[in-house]
């Protein structure tokens, strides 16, 4: 048996191998995080988001099922955040730990293996005798002794619980009701959405006017001269220091009063009369004559 | 023709190496009791065709050790009690005129550097014009006397002892030819049973004797297979990382190892792992041989003297960290 070629064998089962845990992981990671999101009710969060809440309310139609935008969003979502865990959790998988792996579960191949793997291209007394009792331990080992059933049942378990627990959640309506408002604004960079780019915002001072007032923003006074004579213009104190948005916000007139109820009675519509002054009845229809003629 | 007889023999030198390796080793026992670390070590220079520096307090048998080993092989033994007076002729060799039929000339006459193994006793004491005469023999295996040179015989060893306490008269041996030996080997003081052990047999009158077990071809095909030894990539890796370790100048190291100690702990270890009658290179063997390889080619800091740190603690402590 060539000692190369069986590890090369090895490695290509432990690779399947890893890409089953891989896989298991991501399901299981992504249900977790569904079931969650689902619990925290995490969909309120998308009409927060200006840009996806004009899709809040949507749907569309898979395989004859209609699914919501909110459930759709969620699940890209928790894909997202599982592909970037599973990937953490496994960076530091060894890519060729298949002679790391059979050394381990075969004490007595243990640094001869490698050796050997090393070696393999070396023509001498000493190799050919390593790589002929290396070869014939090998005949023993089985690839599929290197699968960790162990994980594969945990990572299914993890599985189904969380299958379990995310259909009981959303047949009994399970869950907290979070802020998500008070959340959203408490992120950095969130509350700017409410504050458009092309508004200034005036830094007030603790009394809550734009600035003290005593900033010289007007500079000296301007001169130009205009037909010889001289015009000042100089800005007006208060001028190019933006306005308040509380200024306009205090003519809003949030509070209504009831008009006072009445006897229903009839109440003729507004019709519009035209009541030409007398004598220019003639003159507009000889105008409009006139230019009937050209 | 050749080839194949030269290949059939390794092969057969190959499958006995274990008996042979075990029965050099009760010859030895023979005479030398315990030290089997110190006495394992001096055969792993010896199949590195490297030198060995074996350093202790006097009485601990480190002549004995060696001389006794040299006799366990069929080679040519040549000892040279180094003093403060020995001349580099006296270790080289010298054109002598010698007469014959009337007519005088010059012959070379050679010292006790023509040998296969060479034990230069107390290399210490020697002055360093004699001492730096050896470094042409370690590295280049060859003398050079006016426009002469000589290459020495096949298999070439010197095995060097040197004595740690007593300074006085003696000149340390410099970085240059410190290195040049494969192995600094410690001989530690022997155990209470092995004490008595050393005292019954050494007060006898029947003084115990050695076989020679290891004859020069068989020497030389044992060296070849140790550098036949196969090692993987990445515990030959590791051995480089420990000695380039050396070279980071931190509280404890002043100066490090050369490249010169990665192929030494590499090829120790190879050898190591012949004597252990392994067919590959294990991390036991780097951890091992990582002592006498590195011990005599680091220089710590003041500061680690003052605090009494060794160069061994140091190693072991680098040990720890590359696993």
């Amino acid at each position: 048996m060539d000692v190369r070629d069986f590890i090369k064998k090895q490695e290509s089962a432990l690779k399947r191998y890893r890409r089953v845990y891989k896989l298991l992981d991501f399901i299981t990671i992504l249900i977790i995080l569904y079931t969650i999101m689902v619990v925290l009710n995490f969909d309120q969060v998308f009409t927060f988001i200006a840009s996806l809440e004009v899709r809040v309310g949507t749907s569309y139609e898979v395989a004859g099922r209609t699914i919501p935008f909110e459930t759709v969003a969620m699940l890209l979502i928790a894909a997202f955040m599982s592909l970037i865990l599973t990937l953490l959790l496994h960076i530091r998988d060894r890519k060729t730990a298949a002679i790391l792996q059979i050394e381990q579960k075969y004490p007595n191949l243990r640094e001869r293996l490698r050796t050997a793997y090393d070696n393999s291209n070396v023509d001498n007394i000493i190799v050919s005798d390593l790589l002929e009792a290396v070869s014939s331990n090998l005949t023993k080992v089985r690839s599929s002794e290197f699968l960790r059933k162990k994980r594969i049942i945990v990572s299914i378990v993890l599985i189904l619980l969380s299958v379990s627990a995310l259909t009981y959640i959303t047949t009994n309506n399970i869950g907290t009701n979070p802020d998500w408002e008070e959340v959203i604004n408490s992120i950095p960079g969130m509350q700017e959405e409410d504050n458009p780019g092309d508004v200034a915002v005036i830094d007030e001072g603790e009394d809550g006017q734009g600035g003290n007032g005593n900033e010289d923003l007007t500079g000296e006074p301007t001169v130009v001269v205009v037909d010889g004579e001289e015009v000042d213009l100089s800005l007006p104190p208060g001028t190019g220091t933006g306005f308040n948005p509380n200024d306009e916000a205090e003519e809003i007139i949030e509070d209504f009063e009831n008009s006072p109820g009445g006897p229903p009675t009839v109440t003729p519509s507004g019709t519009y009369s035209e009541e030409l002054p007398e004598g220019y009845e003639t003159v507009i229809r000889d105008y409009f004559e006139q230019l009937a003629e050209e | 023709m050749a080839s194949d007889l030269n290949s059939r023999d390794i092969t057969q030198t190959y499958k006995v190496a274990g008996d042979m390796f075990a029965t050099l080793s009760n010859e030895i026992g023979k005479v030398v009791v315990g030290q089997k670390e110190t006495v394992e070590q001096i055969i792993i220079a010896i199949l590195c065709n490297g030198h060995a520096l074996v350093e202790s307090n006097p009485g601990l048998g480190k002549t004995l050790t060696i001389s006794t080993i040299s006799k366990s092989m069929d080679l040519n033994f040549s000892r040279i009690q180094c003093t403060p007076d020995l001349m580099p002729a006296d270790i080289t060799g010298t054109n002598i005129i010698e007469e014959s039929d009337g007519h005088k000339q010059f012959k070379f006459e050679p010292g006790p550097i023509f040998a296969n193994i060479v034990l230069a006793d107390e290399i210490n004491r020697a002055s360093p014009k004699t001492q730096s005469a050896l470094l042409e023999a370690m590295q280049e295996k060859q003398i050079t006397i006016g426009n002469d040179t000589y290459l020495l015989e096949q298999p070439f060893f010197i095995l060097a002892t040197q004595n740690p306490i007593e300074m006085e008269g003696t000149f340390p041996l410099p970085e240059a030819q410190l290195d040049r030996f494969l192995l600094k080997i410690i001989v530690e003081y022997p155990k209470y049973e092995e004490e008595i052990e050393i005292v019954d047999r050494y007060t006898r009158s029947a003084m115990p004797s050695v076989g020679k077990v290891l004859n020069k071809n068989t020497l030389i095909d044992l060296q070849k297979l140790t550098r036949d030894m196969p090692v993987a990539d990445d515990i030959r890796n590791r051995a480089i990382k420990i000695v380039m370790s050396t070279r980071v100048k931190n509280e404890f190291i002043e100066y490090g190892a050369s490249p010169r100690a990665s192929i030494g702990l590499i090829l120790a270890a190879k050898a190591r792992a012949l004597i252990q009658g392994r067919n590959f290179v294990s991390n036991e063997d780097i951890d091992a041989m990582a002592y006498p390889i590195l011990r005599h080619r680091m220089i710590l800091t003041f500061e680690s003297e003052r605090k009494g740190v060794t160069t061994d603690q140091v190693i072991r402590n680098i040990l720890e960290k590359i696993k």
